[in-house]
C-alpha cells in the first residue's frame, strides 16, 4: 500500500499500516506545536517576565521621583539658600591662613585683646595640607594675643562659638597685672571641591534634612559670622588686570 | 458498544468504519490542539501588544517626571552640598576640644584667695595650673580643693595633683597643680 508517498508494508510491528498512518498527522502537529511552544511561546512568555519587572521597575522609580519632586517642590528655596549659606560659612570659603588670622584678630578685638604675632606655615610642596579622607584640608595658625585677663574666657568662648568653625589646639596662658598673654595654636577648616553626586540615584531620606542636620543647624544658629573681612588677600585675583612690567628674559639676552 | 448489540458487517467494512471514526477522533484532537495553539499564539501577541504600550505609556511618563526632577538640580546640588559640609562640620565640632567649658570649671575652682597666673593645657586633657597665694589659710584652702577633686565631688574633674608648693620671705606662696578634665 501506498502513504505519503511512501511504499509500506500491510503491516508495520504487527500493526495495521493503515492505522499508523492516520495517527502521523496528529505526530505531525503535536511536534509542531512542541517546537513552536519551544521556540516562540516560552521565550514571548519568558521576555513577558522580563518586561514586567522592567515595567514595574519603572513604575516604582516614576513613583519616587514624584515623591522627590514634590519634596522639593515643598521646600522653600531662600531657606534652603540661607541654611547652605549658614553651612558654608562654617567652613573656609577657601584655602588662606590670612584669613584665618583675620578671623581670629576679629574676635579677639571683640574682647578687648590685640593680637600680638602670628606665624603661618603655608608649608613646603612636599608638606602641603591635604585633605583627609573627607575632603576638609586644616588651616593652621600660631598667634599670640594680648589683653584682659578678666575676659580671657570670653574670648576663648567667642572663639568657640564663631563661623567659620575655629578649633584651638594647643593653648597656653601667662597672667600678669590683669593682662593675659594667650599663645594659640588654632585650627579651621576648608573643604576641597564639591561632593559629586548623581541626582537620580538619590532618595528621599537623602534629599530631606536628618534630624542631626537640622540639629547642627540650630546649634551653630547661635554663632557669630566672621563673614565681613575684606583683606586684600580675599580679594586678589578679582578685577586685577594684568600688568606688563616689560623685564626682559635673562635667558634670550 | 454494548454486547448484546450485533455487528452484521464485513470484518474488512468494520475495520474501514473504525478507521474512518478513529481518523474523526484524531481530526477533532488536531482542530482542539491547533484552535489551542493558535489562542495561545494570540494571548502572547496580545499580551506582548498591551506590555508595550504600557512600557511605552510608562517610559513616556518617566521621562516627563524625570525631566521636571532635573529642572531642579540645583537645588539638588545646593542640598546636597549642605549636607556633606553639616556632616564634615558636624564631624569638626565633634572632635574639637571645648576649651572654653573647661577653663569655666578650672575658673571657679578657686577661691578669690587664690590667683592664677598660667594655665597650659595638654592634648591629653591635663591642664597645668600655675598660681599664686598670699596667705597659709590659701595653702590650707588649695589642699582641700584638691582633695575635693580626686573623691570626685567637682564635676568635670577628675584627678588633680599638686606638682609643687615654693615660697620665700618677702613674697607668698606660688603653686603648680596639674588637673585632669574628664
Amino acid at each position: 500500500m501506498k502513504m505519503y508517498g511512501l511504499e509500506m508494508p500491510e503491516k508495520t510491528f504487527g500493526i495495521d499500516s493503515a492505522l499508523i498512518g492516520a495517527f502521523v498527522p496528529l505526530l505531525g502537529l503535536v511536534l509542531f506545536i512542541i517546537i513552536s511552544v519551544n521556540l516562540v511561546v516560552v521565550p514571548k512568555f519568558e521576555e513577558f517576565g522580563e518586561l514586567n519587572s522592567r515595567l514595574s521597575t519603572m513604575e516604582n522609580q516614576t513613583a519616587r521621583t514624584v515623591e522627590k519632586t514634590k519634596y522639593l517642590q515643598s521646600v522653600n528655596q531662600e531657606d534652603l539658600q540661607r541654611d547652605a549659606d549658614f553651612i558654608s560659612s562654617a567652613l573656609l570659603p577657601e584655602s588662606n591662613s590670612y584669613f584665618l588670622v583675620g578671623v581670629v584678630g576679629k574676635v579677639a578685638s571683640k574682647y578687648g585683646f590685640q593680637l600680638d604675632s602670628f606665624v603661618i606655615n603655608p608649608g613646603k610642596i612636599s608638606e602641603a595640607p591635604k585633605a583627609g579622607m573627607d575632603g576638609v584640608v586644616k588651616i593652621p595658625v600660631t598667634l599670640s594675643l594680648v589683653g584682659p585677663t578678666l575676659r580671657h574666657l570670653e574670648l576663648i568662648e567667642g572663639m568657640e562659638t564663631s563661623l567659620p568653625i575655629l578649633s584651638i589646639d594647643t593653648f597656653d596662658m601667662r597672667s600678669d597685672n590683669g593682662v593675659s598673654r594667650l599663645d594659640l595654636k588654632v585650627l579651621a577648616f576648608y573643604v576641597e571641591g564639591r561632593s559629586k553626586v548623581d541626582i537620580n540615584k538619590l532618595t528621599l531620606s537623602e534629599l530631606s534634612l536628618k534630624k542631626e542636620e537640622s540639629d547642627l543647624l540650630s546649634k551653630i544658629g547661635g554663632y557669630t559670622i566672621w563673614d565681613n573681612l575684606s583683606s586684600s588677600t580675599m580679594q586678589k585675583g578679582q578685577g586685577v588686570e594684568f600688568r606688563d612690567y616689560g623685564r626682559l628674559d635673562p635667558f634670550s639676552l | 458498544m454494548s454486547a448484546m448489540s450485533l455487528n452484521l458487517l464485513p470484518s474488512s467494512a468494520k475495520f474501514q468504519a473504525s478507521k474512518i471514526r478513529l481518523q474523526k477522533r484524531i481530526r477533532m484532537v488536531m482542530i482542539w490542539l491547533a484552535g489551542g495553539w493558535l489562542l495561545l499564539l494570540i494571548v502572547a501577541f496580545v499580551t506582548n501588544w498591551v506590555l508595550g504600550m504600557r512600557i511605552q505609556t510608562a517610559t513616556a511618563k518617566n521621562k516627563s517626571v524625570t525631566d521636571s526632577y532635573a529642572l531642579m538640580s540645583d537645588s539638588i546640588l545646593l542640598t546636597q552640598d549642605m549636607k556633606h559640609k553639616a556632616k564634615l562640620v558636624a564631624g569638626v565640632l565633634g572632635n574639637r576640644f571645648e576649651y572654653g567649658q573647661s577653663f569655666k570649671i578650672i575658673n571657679v575652682l578657686f577661691d578669690s584667695g587664690i590667683n592664677l597666673d598660667k594655665y597650659e593645657l595638654g592634648e591629653s586633657g591635663v591642664c597645668k595650673v600655675e598660681g599664686s597665694l598670699t596667705t597659709q589659710e590659701g595653702v590650707d584652702r588649695l589642699e582641700e580643693i584638691i582633695e575635693e577633686i580626686n573623691a570626685g565631688e567637682r564635676e568635670g574633674l577628675s584627678e588633680a595633683v599638686l606638682v609643687s608648693l615654693s615660697t620665700g620671705k618677702s613674697q607668698g606662696w606660688k603653686f603648680v597643680m596639674e588637673v585632669n578634665l574628664r
